[in-house]
């Protein structure tokens, strides 16, 4: 009797206990660090205050790469986080994970047209067989970045947007400086080997990088970035260095990519490719490093005649479908909070990633950025003039971090001469690169 | 004359055995800027820097004490356990002595990394994670320790064994009265190994650690990277608070530490 009297009490606490102050907890992985990391913390903060019936937990973690691994050994354990920030290239491994609602799916069950407003290139990268599988969170692509006072030094023209690879090749035959010695003190172009860029060179000659479609359409199932789109990029650098204008800081990333953009910013090289995220920091320290670099913006560069555009990169929230349907619930909410106009502008104005909703655009805050920042404008502009087709859209496929550690050596030894043409250099890579996502397939099919 | 330039030298290769160090050092104070030089501008030190470390992640100093607690009971246990376990492989006789041996370094042949995800199997199902035995329980009995010290007891003369049994000594005074003092310095470089494996590891604590209260300083370091451009004086000045307990403990064990490496160099 006692017994079933406490049993009784138990369940009525119980029960006041969840009607009481019954928060459901949604966590929620995040790969983005740094600044930008505590931008990401301040949208869940927002989130949070904004409404009581769900608490998000954001945990850090270390970088793209160990948030997507991780979550790849915690599927076999069963614990996943409700929502992970998944960058750009680990889309087809998410989508095999076979633990993922896909967007459009919650989007259609809650009639909500957001998807039109959505800006096209982005929702574009998104899509991969008819589904927007995430919610696309921080965007960027890259631009080419220069040294708007070395441009007018030498008479070049600091407003041009569009410049082929001839022009730039011209543009740095003039901007190189050497010292009584003949040794170089400016380098028209710094660049380092960065298979993102290569990629974006594709789309912009309107080049496959893997087959059928990019991926975009059913599974891809070969590489195809040994074309003449990717032998020009490569032979585009390559005279670069070779005409004694260019210099090569190595395989992107790391010290190497510090490298490239301290020559940046002490004006060292007068031209570089980046992402448009960090348009910030190099005004930022060239304005510290006091040497006089004004940083504009321009395009990337294309051969003469090029229609194509450039590929969204960045990062997309992803919902995993495992948990209580109160915490999917919750996890959908926090995702809808994440898109809305006003808070892609937020996100946007206090990081340089674009806004993902075209009605951000609309926004004093987004205004008030984009009038502090007009090389941003550029980019936008960049991202607008893309023609939407596969190649613009960006290759899909189980193996991008290897095929673009493949294309990274490679470029790297046709840069030291290990390789007699560029398209030797790629045929290697490529072929490597489609027998890893054989394999790849093979043991997710 | 001859002294002064041994000291030069001396000075020089402290120099170079610091370097790091310093240049660590020198990167923190520098600001946040992306061309920092290898001396930093002496008249704009930016000390704040470190203030900024715990301002950013008011985590840091849990995250240093859970590395101490986690590794400094990885190294007892491991001791411990190796001990025990490489004692009879050494001086005792025993019906599948051979296999008991191949057993232990048969684990050395298998690669760590196929043994995390059965490994992180159990965890998840002992509801362990975020805790402290899940960075320390997988890692208490190693094979390589076992090895060492049985080959380390090996080298203990069978006389003295014999001589002290004959004495009326038994079977655990012999171990930590003779046996464990004598083969000092195999213990002091298990020990070692066992801490710095341990202080280093990265993968197994980003995996089994969702709460960040739980993490360990490799991993939480990584909090102080920035994804687009970098600038280098957070990370450096995050990985100087991290080093200085562990660059404090070696100063001033240095003398035990080199006493106890050649203790059994001369057979006393």
């Amino acid at each position: 009797m006692k017994f079933i009297a406490k049993m009784i009490l138990g369940t009525g606490l119980m029960l006041v206990a969840a009607t009481g102050f019954a928060q459901t907890k949604v966590t929620f992985w995040y790969g983005l660090t740094g600044f930008n990391g505590e931008v990401v913390k301040q949208v869940v903060e927002k989130y949070n205050a904004s409404q009581t019936k769900y608490l998000i937990e954001a945990v850090s973690q270390p970088d793209y790469d160990a948030t997507i691994n991780k979550l790849n050994t915690s599927l076999a354990g069963g614990e996943l986080p409700h929502v992970v920030q998944v960058y750009d290239i680990g889309s087809q491994r998410m989508i095999d994970t076979k633990k993922v609602t896909a967007v459009s799916d919650l989007l259609a069950k809650d009639k909500l047209d957001i998807a039109k407003d959505i800006e096209p290139a982005v929702a574009a990268y998104y899509t991969i067989g008819g589904k927007l599988w995430s919610m696309p969170f921080n965007s960027s692509a890259p631009v080419m970045f220069f040294n708007k006072a070395a441009f007018r030094e030498v008479g070049l023209d600091a407003e041009k947007r569009v410049w082929t690879y001839d022009e730039v090749l011209a543009a740095g035959k003039k901007l190189v400086k050497k010292d009584a010695d003949g040794k170089v003190t400016r380098y028209g172009l710094g660049f380092t080997l960065y298979s993102w860029l290569f990629e974006q060179e594709l789309a912009t000659q309107g080049a496959l990088f893997a087959d059928p479609a990019n991926g975009r359409l059913t599974r891809a199932t070969k590489l195809v970035f040994n074309n003449t789109a990717g032998v020009n990029w490569l032979n585009f650098l390559k005279k670069n260095l070779d005409d004694g204008v260019g210099r090569s800081f190595g395989i992107d990333g790391g010290a190497n990519s510090t490298a490239r953009d301290a020559a940046f910013v002490n004006g060292e090289a007068v031209i570089t490719f980046n992402s448009i995220a960090g348009l910030r920091g190099y005004l930022k320290n060239a304005a510290d490093a006091g040497k006089g670099v004004e940083v504009g913006t321009a395009y990337i560069p294309r051969p003469a005649g090029s229609k194509g555009g450039v590929i969204i990169g960045g990062a997309s929230l992803w919902i995993t479908n495992t948990g209580s349907s109160d915490e999917q619930a919750g996890a959908w909410d926090f995702l809808k909070f994440t898109a809305q106009p006003d808070i892609q502008a937020f996100f946007s104005s206090n990081t340089g990633y674009y806004p993902i909703r075209k009605a951000a655009y609309d926004l004093p805050e987004m205004k008030a950025a984009l009038a502090q920042y007009p090389q941003f404008q550029v980019a936008i502009d960049q991202l607008r003039a893309t023609a939407a087709s596969p190649a613009t859209a960006g290759a899909v496929f189980g193996t991008f971090v290897k095929t673009r550690g493949n294309i990274q050596a490679a470029m790297e030894q046709f840069m030291s001469g290990k390789f007699p043409t560029a398209k030797a250099a790629l045929d290697d890579a490529a072929r490597k690169s489609s027998s890893e996502l054989a394999e790849y397939n093979a043991l997710t099919k | 004359m001859k002294k002064a330039l041994l000291y030069l030298f001396l000075t020089l290769a402290a120099l170079a055995v610091l370097f790091p160090l310093l240049f660590s050092l020198s990167l923190a104070l520098q600001g946040e800027t992306v061309s920092p030089r290898i001396l930093p501008d002496f008249t704009r030190l930016d000390f704040t820097v470190f203030a900024q470390v715990f301002a950013k992640e008011p985590l840091m100093g849990r995250w240093i004490f859970n590395s101490w607690v986690v590794s400094i009971s990885v190294t007892a246990g491991v001791l411990l356990v190796s001990v025990l376990a490489a004692y009879p492989l050494a001086l005792f006789r025993f019906r599948g002595q051979t296999f008991v041996l191949f057993l232990f370094l048969s684990t050395l042949m298998i690669p760590w990394e196929s043994t995390i995800l059965p490994n992180y199997l159990t965890i998840a199902l002992w509801g362990w994670k975020d805790s402290y035995q899940a960075l320390i329980v997988p890692f208490l009995a190693s094979g390589f320790g076992i090895f060492l010290l049985r080959q380390a007891f090996k080298t203990v003369p069978a006389e003295l064994h014999e001589a002290a049994v004959m004495e009326g000594c038994g079977r655990s005074r012999f171990l930590w009265a003779i046996l464990v003092p004598l083969t000092k310095p195999a213990l002091a470089t298990l020990g070692i190994w066992a801490f710095l494996n341990t202080w280093n590891q990265y993968y197994w604590p980003l995996l089994v650690i969702d709460n960040p209260v739980w993490r360990t300083t490799q991993v939480g370091i990584t909090a102080f990277r920035s994804t687009e451009i970098a600038s280098y004086n957070l990370p450096m000045a995050a990985t100087l608070i991290v080093l200085a307990p562990t660059v404090l403990v070696l100063f001033a064990g240095q003398k035990q530490l080199v006493e106890g490496l050649t203790a059994g160099a001369v057979k006393g």
